[in-house]
């Protein structure tokens, strides 16, 4: 096989490969828009710790007691679904404040920047009025899930169905603190916020 | 079906306008809900809150917390130093280094944009010092990144598992084969590459002592998936979601053994962790109510009759699907795309006999090779930007890679020897 002429350059190589270097990353919050989506993301980030060392406690020892002892704790496998959806709400909350959650901007990034700002404003509107619905039909849940079990502790399953409420809420009220920022025009960034 | 298509309009207008994906599948749900006019509309609220309380799924969390601490500390850089050292010294030997990193780190990972970032961060900037062109560095990383997917453990396999019903550990084990044949057309691609444009070789040392040092620091993720699939997979002594804890748990003690982590440092893993499962938990709930709907109005039984009444090959149906895949996968996410397509597909595949995680992996694959393919890919999209080069130039470089992964997913589609594995 015949070789074509070098495309590139040919350096003296400077990487160790005893000790490669990532580039630094950017922070997690530098997409934080303002100071309603900054405080939910550290409400979300602190439930979902709790929740994580809940979770991860709890099977850990239901693993151990069912290996080494051969035996098991109820509580072990029920919190744990229990406390899961609290993970998830407190970092779909989280994820929200650092506007993590997938959107394909394809398409509206091709647009100039007043139309990109008229579309934000339409998003986040329309954001807003569809997950303060959501919260709304998550509270006609509420009854049902008060009033049924689990099946080996007997809790109520409100207790974790609360998580869903929470998040609804939250998405809400973040979105409508998007939806004002986009009016606005202007968004907070991170020196003013402080993080 | 006239409900059906209204909310699919929506759903794809609220894309088009860059409504997050979750709250378009909301959205186009409720549209058709009140359309039906025969549902409550609280049915949402507690359709999406059904995957919240699947206990298959708190395995998600635990094995994007595995990656995260498993790749950023030192035995990430152990694992980059060791494969730069072993493959790195042949032509084209950079980009082989990405692959076979890829590689290791599908067995801790399960996340092609993890791996994307992650190992993107520190090859690409090194590669573009040794005089590698940015455009071929980011096509390697975009593309190798998703044999983070292919390889066990896989998020995209756990959702397809819990859509579909089949066995977790049937369709990891059925990835292997097909994630060996993709890391070897890789390998191929950067070396006729290299050769092809004359990229330079590199130098580096090589001793027994060095090497033999290198690979006991490795050791702990290189015996990871051996360690899990041994225990899960062959075992059946522990499930998925147990399996994934005792991994985070694994993780941190590495770290902790490595004295590279800090309390602080953890807790920054822990909300990084809840953020990217929040991203994909609310595509799952949201998925699943639109599913819900989708599966009352009957819509994957009509798809169905309807293409079977009208292509009679079933090589010509398998082919459909692969190009349907390739379509969606180009504009849309993994985790929704799943969740959305197993209910429609899974009645086409029993229709042609198709074995249901042959089909997961057919999915699997195209819908992979979507993630590097504009308009929406998530890896080449990461790749590009870590390159800092214009997405054309990529796009352009990851020509061959685009070649030999369909030649991968023909294979995989036709011949179904190469998804048998383990069963």
């Amino acid at each position: 096989m015949t070789t074509t002429t070098s495309l590139v350059p040919q350096p003296e190589p400077d990487f160790d490969p005893d000790n490669p270097q990532a580039l630094d990353q950017p922070s997690p919050l530098a997409l934080v828009t303002d100071k309603v989506n900054l405080w939910a993301t550290y409400v979300g980030g602190a439930l979902s710790i709790v929740g994580f060392i809940v979770i991860g406690v709890l099977l850990v020892i239901a693993v151990i007691l069912r290996f080494v002892f051969n035996s098991s704790l109820d509580f072990a496998t029920e919190i744990p679904t229990f406390a899961f959806p609290w993970l998830v709400a407190g970092g779909v909350v989280a994820a929200m404040g650092r506007s993590g959650h997938l959107a394909v901007d394809f398409f509206v990034k091709k647009t100039n920047a007043r139309v990109q700002r008229y579309i934000d404003i339409l998003v986040w509107a329309l954001c807003t009025v569809a997950l303060a619905y959501l919260f709304y039909i998550s509270t006609l849940m509420i009854r049902p899930y008060t009033f049924q079990k689990s099946p080996i502790l007997g809790l109520p399953l409100m207790l974790s169905y609360g998580a869903y409420i929470y998040m609804a809420a939250s998405l809400t009220i973040q979105s409508a603190a998007r939806l004002w920022t986009a009016i606005r025009g202007t968004y907070v960034h991170r020196e003013a916020l402080g993080v | 079906m006239f409900e059906v298509g209204i909310a699919v309009l929506v759903f794809l207008i609220l894309l088009l306008i860059s409504v997050p994906v979750s709250f378009a599948l909301f959205m186009s749900t409720m549209v058709g809900l009140a359309l039906v006019e025969t549902y409550p509309l609280q049915i949402v609220a507690q359709q999406s809150f059904a995957p919240a309380s699947n206990f298959l799924f708190l395995a998600i969390p635990f094995f994007i917390l595995t990656a995260d601490l498993l790749s950023s500390g030192k035995l990430g850089q152990t694992v980059i130093g060791l494969a730069t050292k072993l493959v790195g010294r042949f032509r084209g030997g950079v980009g082989a280094t990405s692959v076979a990193t890829s590689v290791v780190f599908s067995g801790v990972s399960g996340s092609a944009v993890a791996d994307a970032s992650g190992l993107g961060s520190v090859l690409i900037p090194w590669s573009k010092k040794v005089g590698y062109p940015g455009s071929f560095n980011a096509a390697v990383n975009a593309s190798s990144s998703v044999i983070g997917v292919i390889l066990p453990p896989s998020i995209p396999m756990i959702l397809f598992a819990a859509t579909s019903g089949v066995s977790v550990a049937a369709i990891f084990l059925s990835g292997l084969i097909p994630g060996i044949l993709l890391a070897i057309a890789y390998f191929v691609v950067c070396w006729g590459v290299a050769v092809k444009k004359g990229f330079p070789r590199i130098k580096v040392k090589l001793t027994a002592r060095n090497l033999a040092k290198d690979l006991l620091l490795a050791l702990p993720a290189v015996l990871m998936p051996i360690i899990m699939i041994r225990v899960i997979l062959l075992g059946g002594i522990a499930t998925v979601t147990e399996v994934a804890v005792l991994s985070a748990l694994y993780a941190i003690l590495i770290r902790l053994m490595y004295r590279d982590i800090s309390f602080r440092g953890l807790l920054s893993s822990l909300v990084n962790t809840a953020a990217a499962t929040g991203v994909v938990m609310l595509l799952i709930m949201m998925s699943e109510a639109l599913s819900w709907f989708l599966t009352v109005q009957q819509a994957p039984q009509q798809i169905t009759e309807s293409l079977l009444a009208n292509i009679s090959s079933p090589f010509l149906i398998l082919l459909l699907i692969n190009l349907i895949l390739l379509v969606v996968g180009a504009f849309l996410d993994m985790s929704p795309a799943i969740l959305l397509l197993t209910p429609v597909l899974m009645p086409i595949a029993e229709g042609i006999g198709l074995d249901p995680i042959q089909l997961g992996l057919i999915m699997i694959l195209n819908l992979g090779i979507g993630l590097f393919t504009p308009p929406v890919g998530t890896t080449l999209y990461i790749s590009t930007s870590i390159a800092k080069i214009p997405i054309e130039q990529t796009v352009k470089a990851l020509l061959p890679f685009y070649a030999v992964s369909i030649a991968v997913l023909l294979a995989v589609s036709y011949i179904p020897a190469l998804t048998s594995f383990g069963r």
